[in-house]
Order: structure tokens, then C-alpha cells, then sequence
């Protein structure tokens, strides 16, 4: 197990070099840059401007630069907020993703194990029918449709909720956008679910349990066990999306989250602000990965087995 | 069956206890919350939708209109601006002006004071604009107040910082030394770029003077905290000279891009006022929110540039007849909602000093008339039935509105006979074509005011002006009148020049005005001493929140 760990951070590390130095060229390639705005700054004044964020030095030197401050956990000062590094914007903003993300994360596996179980439970027809049809609403429906018709029926008509805002996190801010995120994954989990499930409960073992007359909760905790590989493998890369800030759900509930760094940036041609928002996702993305390989080798023995070399 | 039974009312329970978790983690601090809130004294505070966040709190690195609102709350220069925008005395007392029109000398107000308690002295104009020139500090404004005497040898590293006309006569009198004649230069003295700063703070934190626990101002408002993307909370200072007279306690600048969901915290009360309007959403905000809504005409132009160091738009007969085909009215009602006004003049109505603004010559002729001469023009020029055909590239910024605009325009010239290709890039890859300036055809700008005087506009067709001159427009005797309206000391005479240098720029057509900006804002009526003016400037000092 812990070889099997080991290795898969060997390999995030040039995994996540290559996605830097990826985003790092690409990012340059885009026409403009961080000074350019609806007044040309006098050409004197622009070149002093690069100079001081040394954005006058040849490419590859400003790429080994960053590597460098990257390595002492410095992300650089930020080219639009200008007075922010990027790692005091994260320090704000990350907690603000992570806690809306988790919530709607959690919300969104219980909500949607919850309509899944019931899908499968369901002797008649109607029941798994019902849970798909809503599961591809959810699925259909896109946030920036969802998130104004929140804000207009749970505040402006029934006035119980704020419409938009942070408040310093106070819970009543937090409702509505963390339902905004998870109908989409609620939606996903419940019809994964249901469909592991499913297929779970018509495995041998499962039918052995029934002949033997286990009770019902024996059963299913196993047809659980076994339905809930492809939800997890779901769900690492859901969590990652999710944790990492929605642009859209920030934009419209005005919350000050990561989603808004990574299209502000890379519209602004805030270079340090991209490549910090490139870095923070893709470890994520990664750490996510290497959790959900663990979970997944915990859930299943021939997992761990498999990868075992020899 | 008694087993399905079981299992409904287990899974039953694990939802309920797995809701119970859920709220339990969301609602952590829902008696502190409470329990806060009844303890609140009530403070009058001004809740005020902006349409993005602040740059910088630092004067020397701000840009845009939005960091303009902010430091006009937090700093007050030698000048600033009343509710109605119009210039009254700030720090400086009262000032003269020598015959030449270019030493000033400003009585500083004895009771001018720091947040802190500091007195606020000429020293601290000096050191604030020498800072504002020095190379190290990059500050992408300075070329505003070129104005002051070596300013821009300073800026540009030929000269020490010691060598710029500004300096301290005594406690309370600063002297400050022009190149040449500016009767602008008052109005200039409100800019953000002139703004005092507190050297000791400066010195002590360097870049980190902005953070709310070491920041020290001199105007209505302090710093109590910087949430970027959330909200910017200002205090009354209660060392602002003025402070009997400023009703609110706080003011919150809330950053929200999002246009229609501002709309919609603006209806539900959670801001009181938004300086923005979504276009698409005008009809029902002028039938469900008539009396919060006001379109106030500004000093800002809606441009198209076209490329005159090319054929065909090096020939005048081209520029006009395009302009002159321009349903502008139909731009400005339909496409805007009559947010806009049809621009006829290169400077947008509405400033004091210029009075009414030059129009090009055909304002008041029919359309259809204008639409025959056009078309007698570009016969002229060589393009029309029979002859060739003429073909030209819009360039504009990716937005819903200049699309719709450049499209509308396209039609109008295609009853000329002419094909429009319409480009459209994302606002910072069009600003960076405007500034490296590679051919084309026609190319959208915009332009507002940094101060409001008519040479901030005209300026933009001077061709030494490389950066701003987006059409590369090159007259001789327009350039001899701007540089004539720079020497000249009086008022009528400077009008009256720089009235002919417009007339020309119109009758030249080397950028085509298509519209002229109005500000749309919501404001609630709970606000007051809001009032509607053309900088679209609304300080707080002068401000209350009814209940």
C-alpha cells in the first residue's frame, strides 16, 4: 500500500511541472498584457511598468524565476490586484471555496445516495423512473439558470434568504449557493448510484445473501460496498472542481472564492493570479486522484492486489 | 414485506440524521450570528453596489473610474468635487495665480489632519507628487499632471525628483510651478494622481501603506477593510475636517460584476445604489423601478477610429460618407434603450468651460439626404456601382451591445453599397491591437475624461499623441491650434481656438462619433443628497440613509 502511494506521488510531480510549464507559455501566447487597458499608458511609462515586474527579461528567465519563488511557496504579487500577493488572495479565497465546496460536496453525496437507494430500492418501475427523470434535470439545467431563479424565488418573493453576498460566512448566505452547486452532483451521484446499485444487487454474492434469508440491511450494505467504486471515482474529480470555486456560482451570489480568480485572471492578463489558479487546481486535481486510488483500494481488495508489482 | 417496511424506515433515519449533520455543519454560527446582531448599534451606512473591485488603494497605482470613486472617499486633494461635481476648494483654502498663469500658491487649511491626528502639511503634497513622477514608482497616471514644471523630464529619468515645481513656502503654503498655461489645471487637482499622501506611513510600510491597519487618509472616509471580490468597508474619519457635516457611518463598496444579479440585490434592499443597468433588462427597470433609475448624460465618447495611414480611409470623402450614413438615433434608442445620446460632436456636451460643443456639419439634415450625399461621395472617392466595391473590417471588443452596434452599423452602410466584416477579440487583446496598432479598417474605442475640459478630448487627435491617437490622425493645423490653445492664458480666446480645432477634427471625420455615454444608475430613494451629475461622481460626505 504504501509503495502503491509512493508511486503515484512520483508521478504527480512531473505531472504537475508539465501543467505548469503549459500554462506558463500558453498564458503568453494570448495577444495583450497585464498593462494594457481602455487608456494606453504612454509607451515610457509601460516599459518602466514591466521593468519593475520583470516582465521585460527574457521568457525562459521569468519561467525559472517562477519556478524558483514556486518552490518557496511563493505565488508573486498579483498585476491586478496590486495590493495582494496571490498567496494573500488565496489565503482569503481558498477557505471561502472549500468550505462552500465541502458542504455542497456532502450534500450532494448523502442527497444523492439517498435518491439513488431509493431508485434501486424500488420494486415497481416508477421509482427508478422517477430519480432518472429528475437526476436529468438536474443534469440539464445549467447553474446560471438555476442560481438567478434561486435568488428571485428565496429572495425577492419569499424574503427569507439573502439574494447575493458573503456576510463574513454567515449560514444564510451559504444556502443558496451550496444548493447551486450540489443539484448538478446530486443529480450525477443519484443516477450513478442508483445504476451501481443496480447492478450490485443482481451480483452472485448478493443473490447467495438473499437465498441464505439475510436481512435487508445486510444486503444492501453490501450491494452498497460493492456500487460505490464508480461513485467514488466520480466523485474525486467532482470534489476537485467543486472545492477549487465555480466562477459562475461566485459571480452571481457575489462570493469571494477561487472561481473568480481563474476567468478574472486570465480575461485581465493577470499572469501571477492564472498560474497560481493553475497550480492550486491541478494539485487538487491530483491530490483527488491519489485519494480516490486509496478509497478505491480500500473498497476493493483487487485493486490494492493489481497494482501489486510481480 | 416487513422487511421492506425496515428498510424504508432505516434509510428514512439515516436521511434524517444525515440532514441533521448537514445543517448542524452549516448553522455553526447561527447563535453567534444572532446573538451579534441584537447587540448592533445602528449605524447609518450607505451599501453601494460598484461594477468591480479596486486595482489599488494606492493613488500613484490606480487606473479606472472605479478606484477613482473609492480614493475620492479616502484622500482629498488641494481641489475636490461637490455633490453636483462641481470644484470646491479641498485642503487648499484659497489660491492665486500669477499673471503668467503658470506659479500657483495655495493657503493650506490650518485644520486639515491626518486619520491618525497628524497635521497635513505642503510637505505632504510635495512628497506626494514626487513620488507620483519617480521611474520607481511606475505610476501608469503620471503623464496627467505633465502639467507640473519638469514633471516629465522627472518621469522619464532625466531629472531628480528635487527638480519638480512643487514645494513648501511655510506651514501652510505649497507653491506649485506649471510648464505652460493650463486653465484646466484646478480641474486636474481633483484627479486621483493629486492626492496628499502620509509620508511617514509610506516610509515605514512601503507597498503595504494600503493594508486597513497601517493606512492613513485625509479625506471624509477611512479604511476599515479590503475584501477583493466582496466588499471594501470606509469609516467616517473623525479627523476630517469637516466631519460635523458627514452623516453616514460607514460605507460599504460592494464589487459586483454580475449585472442582473446586482439588479436583483438591489431589489431586494441589500444595496443602495448599483452605477450599472443590464441593456437587456432596461424595459423593466424603467416600468418597475421609474423612480430609482436615472440616465444622466456623461462625459464620455463612443468611437469607431478609422486607420487613415491607409487606402482608402486616408480620403476624407470615405470617412464622411461612412459617418454621415449613420442612423445614430436609432443606435442610441434602439440598441441602447436610450441610454445613450447620438453623438454629433468629438466632445460630448456638457462641459462648463467649452460650452456647446462643434457638430458636424449635416446634424440637422434628413437621413435620406445624408444617405445621397454619402453615396455622391464615395462615387467621388471611386467606390459604387459600376466602380468598386468598398470593404471594411469593424474591429470592437466581444460584449453583447457592440456587437449589436457594429451590426446595426453594417446595415446602415450596406445601403451604401458597402460589405462590413465584423472582428470581435475579447477587451484586452482589442486594447493591446489599439496600442501596437497593426493595420486595419475601423476600430472601436471609447473615451471619458480625466478632468473635464475639451483639450482632455481633442487631444486625442494630436498626432505626437501615439498612444491615444488610434486613427494615427495627422494635421498640421489642427496640431498648430491645440499647441496655440496650450500657450494661450485667457479663457475666451483658449474656447474659441480650441471650438475651431473641433470643427476641423469633425469636418476631417478621422474618427467617427457615434454616441455619446450617459451613467445609468439605481439609486434607492431611501438615499439622499444623491445627486445626478456628468462625471458621475457621488461623494459620501454629502450623503444620508433614511430609515
Amino acid at each position: 500500500m504504501l509503495r502503491f502511494f509512493l508511486a503515484r506521488v512520483a508521478m504527480a510531480v512531473p505531472t504537475l511541472l508539465i501543467i505548469i510549464a503549459l500554462a506558463f507559455f500558453l498564458m503568453r501566447l494570448a495577444p495583450g498584457g497585464p498593462f494594457d487597458s481602455a487608456r494606453a499608458l504612454d509607451p515610457e511609462i509601460a516599459k518602466n511598468l514591466r521593468h519593475i515586474y520583470k516582465l521585460d527579461r527574457p521568457l525562459l528567465e521569468q519561467f525559472w524565476f517562477y519556478l524558483q519563488s514556486l518552490a518557496h511557496g511563493d505565488f508573486g504579487p498579483s498585476l491586478h490586484w496590486r495590493d495582494f500577493t496571490v498567496n494573500q488572495l488565496f489565503a482569503t479565497a481558498l477557505p471561502i471555496s472549500v468550505a462552500l465546496g465541502t458542504k455542497a460536496m456532502l450534500l450532494a453525496v448523502l442527497a444523492g445516495t439517498a435518491l439513488g437507494l431509493g431508485g434501486a430500492m424500488s420494486k415497481s418501475q416508477i421509482g427508478p423512473r422517477i430519480v432518472d427523470g429528475a437526476a436529468l434535470f438536474g443534469i440539464v439545467l445549467p447553474v446560471f439558470v438555476v442560481a438567478p431563479l434561486l435568488q428571485l424565488g428565496f429572495g425577492l418573493t419569499l424574503h427569507i434568504l439573502p439574494v447575493g453576498g458573503w456576510n463574513d460566512g454567515a449560514w444564510q448566505n451559504q444556502i443558496l449557493p451550496v444548493i447551486t452547486l450540489a443539484l448538478p452532483q446530486i443529480a450525477i451521484v443519484a443516477r450513478l448510484m442508483q445504476a451501481a446499485l443496480r447492478d450490485a444487487l443482481a451480483m452472485p454474492h448478493i443473490r447467495t445473501l438473499r437465498a441464505f434469508g439475510m436481512p435487508g440491511f445486510h444486503i444492501y450494505g453490501h450491494a452498497l460496498r460493492a456500487a460505490f467504486p464508480p461513485v467514488v471515482s466520480y466523485l474525486g474529480l467532482a470534489a476537485a472542481n467543486v472545492l477549487t470555486g465555480s466562477v459562475i456560482v461566485e459571480t452571481i451570489f457575489g462570493i469571494p472564492g477561487m472561481g473568480r480568480y481563474f476567468v478574472d485572471g486570465a480575461l485581465g492578463r493577470d499572469y501571477t493570479l492564472v498560474m497560481g489558479t493553475v497550480v492550486v487546481v491541478a494539485a487538487a486535481v491530483l491530490l483527488f486522484n491519489l485519494i480516490v486510488d486509496l478509497v478505491l483500494a480500500w473498497l476493493d481488495p483487487r485493486v490494492r492486489y493489481e497494482s501489486r508489482p510481480g | 414485506m416487513s422487511g421492506n417496511l425496515r428498510w424504508h424506515r432505516l434509510a428514512f433515519q439515516l436521511l434524517v440524521r444525515v440532514a441533521a449533520i448537514f445543517f448542524t455543519v452549516l448553522g455553526l454560527t447561527i447563535e453567534t450570528e444572532i446573538g451579534c446582531a441584537a447587540e448592533a448599534p445602528a449605524l447609518m451606512v450607505w451599501h453601494r453596489g460598484e461594477l468591480g473591485d479596486p486595482g489599488s488603494l494606492d493613488p500613484h497605482k490606480a487606473e479606472t473610474l472605479i478606484e477613482s470613486n473609492i480614493l475620492d472617499e479616502l484622500f482629498e486633494g488641494l481641489v475636490t468635487l461637490n455633490a453636483r461635481s462641481e470644484f470646491i476648494p479641498g485642503v487648499a483654502a484659497s489660491w492665486t495665480v500669477d499673471p503668467t498663469g503658470t506659479v500657483y500658491d495655495f493657503q493650506l487649511r490650518p485644520d486639515a489632519k491626518w486619520s491618525n491626528g497628524d497635521t497635513l502639511t505642503p510637505d505632504d503634497f510635495v512628497f506626494a507628487f514626487r513620488r507620483l513622477m519617480a521611474p520607481a514608482t511606475g505610476a501608469p497616471y503620471a503623464n496627467i499632471l505633465y502639467t507640473l514644471k519638469n514633471a516629465e523630464k522627472i518621469n522619464k529619468g532625466e531629472l531628480p525628483v528635487e527638480a519638480l515645481g512643487v514645494r513648501g513656502l511655510d506651514a501652510h503654503r505649497l507653491e506649485i510651478t506649471l510648464e505652460h498655461p493650463a486653465p484646466f489645471f484646478i480641474s486636474q487637482l481633483a484627479h486621483f494622481t493629486a492626492k496628499p499622501l502620509h509620508q511617514k506611513s509610506i516610509e515605514t510600510y512601503g507597498s503595504d501603506f494600503v493594508r486597513p491597519e497601517h493606512m492613513v487618509t485625509n479625506g471624509p472616509f477611512m479604511l476599515k477593510s479590503f475584501t477583493p471580490n466582496d466588499r471594501i468597508v470606509l469609516i467616517k474619519n473623525p479627523a476630517y475636517y469637516d466631519v460635523a457635516h458627514v452623516a453616514l457611518d460607514e460605507e460599504i463598496f460592494y464589487s459586483l460584476e454580475d449585472r442582473s444579479a446586482a439588479l436583483r440585490r438591489f431589489m431586494a434592499g441589500e444595496i443602495q445604489s448599483y452605477n450599472d443597468v443590464p441593456v437587456e433588462q432596461i424595459g423593466f427597470v424603467r416600468s418597475h423601478l421609474a423612480e430609482a433609475f436615472k440616465v444622466t448624460p456623461s462625459l464620455g465618447g463612443y468611437y469607431y477610429s478609422f486607420d487613415t495611414r491607409r487606402k482608402p480611409f486616408d480620403d476624407r470623402r470615405v470617412r464622411q460618407a461612412l459617418s454621415m450614413a449613420i442612423d445614430r438615433e436609432f443606435l442610441a434608442e434602439r440598441i441602447w434603450g436610450g441610454t445613450m445620446d447620438p453623438g454629433y460632436s468629438f466632445v460630448p456636451p456638457g462641459i462648463e468651460s467649452y460650452g456647446a460643443p462643434a457638430t458636424v456639419a449635416w446634424k440637422d439634415t434628413d437621413l435620406f439626404e445624408r444617405e445621397d450625399e454619402a453615396k455622391k461621395l464615395l462615387a467621388e472617392a471611386g467606390f459604387g456601382p459600376g466602380s468598386q466595391k468598398l470593404e471594411v473590417e469593424i474591429r470592437f471588443p466581444n460584449s453583447e451591445n457592440h456587437r449589436a452596434t457594429a451590426v446595426a452599423v453594417a446595415d446602415m452602410w450596406k445601403a451604401l453599397g458597402v460589405e462590413t466584416r465584423l472582428l470581435a477579440t475579447d477587451t484586452m487583446s482589442h486594447y493591446a491591437f489599439l496600442r501596437e496598432k497593426p493595420p486595419f479598417d475601423v476600430a472601436w474605442w471609447g473615451w471619458f475624461a480625466d478632468y473635464p475640459d475639451a483639450q482632455n478630448y481633442l487631444f486625442l487627435g494630436q498626432s505626437d499623441n501615439q498612444g491615444l491617437n488610434h486613427a494615427s490622425f495627422s494635421n498640421e493645423t489642427f496640431n498648430r491650434l491645440m499647441q496655440e490653445a496650450q500657450r494661450e492664458a485667457s479663457p475666451e480666446r483658449r474656447r474659441a481656438i480650441l471650438h475651431e480645432a473641433e470643427a476641423l477634427l469633425l469636418d476631417e471625420q478621422p474618427d467617427l462619433v457615434l454616441l455619446t455615454y450617459s451613467s445609468r444608475n439605481l439609486v434607492s430613494p431611501k438615499l439622499k443628497g444623491w445627486e445626478a451629475n456628468v462625471l458621475d461622481n457621488h461623494p459620501g460626505r454629502y450623503i444620508s440613509v433614511a430609515p
